[in-house]
């Protein structure tokens, strides 16, 4: 049975607020009756309330500033978030703000969320700067349950390197991650694949442990220039030529040199 | 070495380490805190300095002074913040130092929003007061940002003049894979630095100048170096350009906007390509120049900047249109393919 109350926290660009939002969509997708709470009171891109219209067409109620002050980098946090963690009709997702400076705006909650059902969820991408290893994870871990003051109770291992992330890349990162949960002795919750990147059944992948969950993840929050998903990165695109360009002397287009060497 | 997925910030920030940069000093402002922010982590397990300056002014100053005793050093801000920096940066280039500013423009004019602009084209490329221009390196990826950083590194001491990364919400904020590439150190010449003047006669390093002869040819010397730059440092990217009939202009990320747009047309039959300004300043001029199209089209995120430069560079012989989004809201693919449907329906010239 899953928690009615799910915190996912984080190092920096992790992948929070894309594990939330896809997760919130799964509860949707199962009939539940969801509450997202977007806390993320330090990085003013790439928040869940982005997709506020898209998550509130599918009954989700979205609990982030609106209008002016959704655009604001102001640490705002609206009225209503306390309500709905003590509503138990609601599954509530929280959405937190990166490293122990985004935590923070969570220990103003940590009174009530201790006496609730909940789960407080680490996200973990070792692909990124600072977390690559068991002891950055593990500081990180530290240093948000110090600034949340509640404590970490399990993983989100999403392993990835964006687009070129590889079924290798989610192997062996996955690995690492799990053996830091081991080590800290708490359990890996979820495992997030972005869709596409493995084929066949995601749960019957030979390195899950039993009760690890796979979340298929569909990526939500998408830079324009993906509206028509282009797999290459643009620069090894075929067409693209980068030149230095030389006008001393020069009569025709076609005397033109690489990108100057390294 | 294996990828990392970092942030724009993050890899600008990282590849100045790695191209030798230990000091940075900054001042706090939204999109780009995440620069100093890594900095002041980073630069402590490196054995760096970290200084977070009283304001922008004092950050441009004190990146002067380490500039002038011979040291690799960065400084960062966003358009607000770089207008307040022009002092310090004018003073670098009238006393040829070689310092790396990031800027991360945002929307304006005056405080105006923190979302993705090209705002700052106008000063970036034709700055402050005094007779000067940074190199401007304009990245459209996190890759290119991590590697034109390390560039920066050596154009700076190269021609021992200011170089500027020039970005804005998206670079600094999206996270795209990066691999850092082993930094080849090159020796500088550095004995005009005032390091100490034991055995020599001591440096000195200073934009002043009273007398107007002596000041006209310092003008004239730094005019040189440019000149150089523009001969030995254009650099630009072309994308489906062989067989184009039409043309859009574009630099950073909305050139990748533009790239999605192109292949959309080029499925309905509309031979356009686009032509991306790596060098800001200098301007890639003899691309746009050479290429045999019906019109060029400008696609900028401000009221249209850079179009000058295309208009200077073509010298009339084809005409250039504009379509710009301003304020922080970033132009779609799609809109982008209407714009250059219409123009080649109704058969713009």
């Amino acid at each position: 049975m899953n928690p009615r109350i799910r915190i996912f926290v984080g190092a920096y660009g992790s992948g929070k607020t894309e594990v939330a939002l896809n997760y919130t969509f799964l509860l949707c997708s199962r009939g539940e009756r969801v509450a997202i709470a977007d806390l993320d009171i330090v990085n003013p891109y790439f928040r869940s309330r982005e997709l506020a219209d898209a998550l509130t067409s599918q009954g989700v109620h979205v609990l982030a500033p609106e209008g002016e002050l959704a655009t604001a980098d102001l640490p705002v946090i609206v009225p209503g978030v306390k309500g709905y963690l003590q509503n138990p009709d609601f599954s509530v997702v929280l959405d937190v703000g990166g490293d122990d400076a985004g935590s923070l705006a969570l220990s103003r909650f940590a009174p009530v969320i201790a006496g609730l059902d909940h789960e407080m969820l680490m996200v973990v991408n070792n692909h990124r700067p600072w977390t690559g290893g068991r002891d950055g994870i593990t500081a990180a871990i530290r240093s948000i349950e110090k600034g949340s003051r509640l404590r970490v109770s399990g993983m989100v291992s999403n392993p990835n390197l964006g687009e070129e992330t590889t079924p290798d890349i989610v192997e062996r990162g996955h690995a690492v991650i799990r053996d830091t949960a081991r080590a800290l002795n708490i359990p890996v919750v979820f495992l997030s694949i972005m869709a596409g990147v493995v084929d066949g059944n995601l749960q019957d992948l030979p390195y899950i442990d039993r009760g690890v969950e796979v979340l298929e993840l569909r990526r939500r929050l998408l830079p324009p220039w993906y509206e028509q998903p282009l797999r290459m990165a643009p620069q090894r695109d075929q067409w693209s030529r980068i030149m230095l360009q030389e006008v001393r002397d020069r009569e025709t287009s076609s005397d033109q040199i690489d990108h100057r060497p390294s | 070495m294996e990828k990392l997925m970092m942030k724009g910030s993050e890899a600008i920030a990282e590849a100045a380490v790695r191209a030798g940069c230990r000091l940075f000093f900054g001042y706090p402002i939204t999109p780009q805190n995440e620069i100093p922010e890594y900095m002041s982590r980073r630069l402590f397990e490196v054995g760096g300095q970290f200084v977070q300056a009283e304001s922008e002014v004092a950050a441009s100053n004190m990146i002067y002074g380490a500039a002038a005793v011979g040291a690799r050093v960065m400084t960062s801000s966003s358009s607000p913040g770089i207008s307040l920096k022009q002092e310090g940066l004018s003073y670098c280039a009238g006393s040829e130092l070689p310092v790396v500013v990031v800027n991360i423009m945002r929307g304006g004019p005056g405080l105006g929003g923190i979302q993705p602009s090209q705002s700052d084209y106008w000063q970036s490329t034709k700055p402050g007061h005094g007779d000067w221009h940074p190199l401007v390196l304009a990245p459209s990826t996190i890759q290119e940002a991590a590697d034109l950083v390390m560039d920066a590194f050596d154009l700076a001491d190269e021609y021992r003049n200011p170089v500027m990364i020039l970005g804005y919400g998206l670079i600094g904020q999206m996270m795209e894979p990066v691999a850092f590439r082993e930094y080849q150190p090159r020796e500088f010449d550095k004995s005009w630095t005032t390091c100490g003047c034991k055995g020599r006669p001591p440096n000195i390093v200073n934009s002043l100048y009273l007398d107007p002869n002596i000041l006209e040819e310092h003008n004239h010397a730094i005019f040189q170096k440019y000149e150089r730059m523009k001969r030995e440092e254009v650099r630009f990217e072309t994308f489906r350009m062989d067989d184009a009939r039409f043309c859009l202009a574009a630099y950073g990320t909305v050139a990748r906007i533009c790239k999605t747009a192109i292949a959309q047309l080029r499925d309905e039959g509309i031979k356009v390509g686009l032509i991306r300004p790596i060098t800001l300043f200098p301007f890639p001029e003899a691309v746009f120049r050479e290429a045999r199209v019906r019109w060029i089209l400008d696609i900028e995120m401000s009221m249209g900047q850079m179009i000058e430069d295309v208009r200077l560079a073509v010298r009339g012989r084809t005409p250039v249109h504009f379509y710009g989004r301003v304020g922080g809201v970033v132009p779609t693919p799609d809109e982008i393919v209407r714009k250059v449907r219409e123009m080649y329906k109704e058969g713009v010239k």
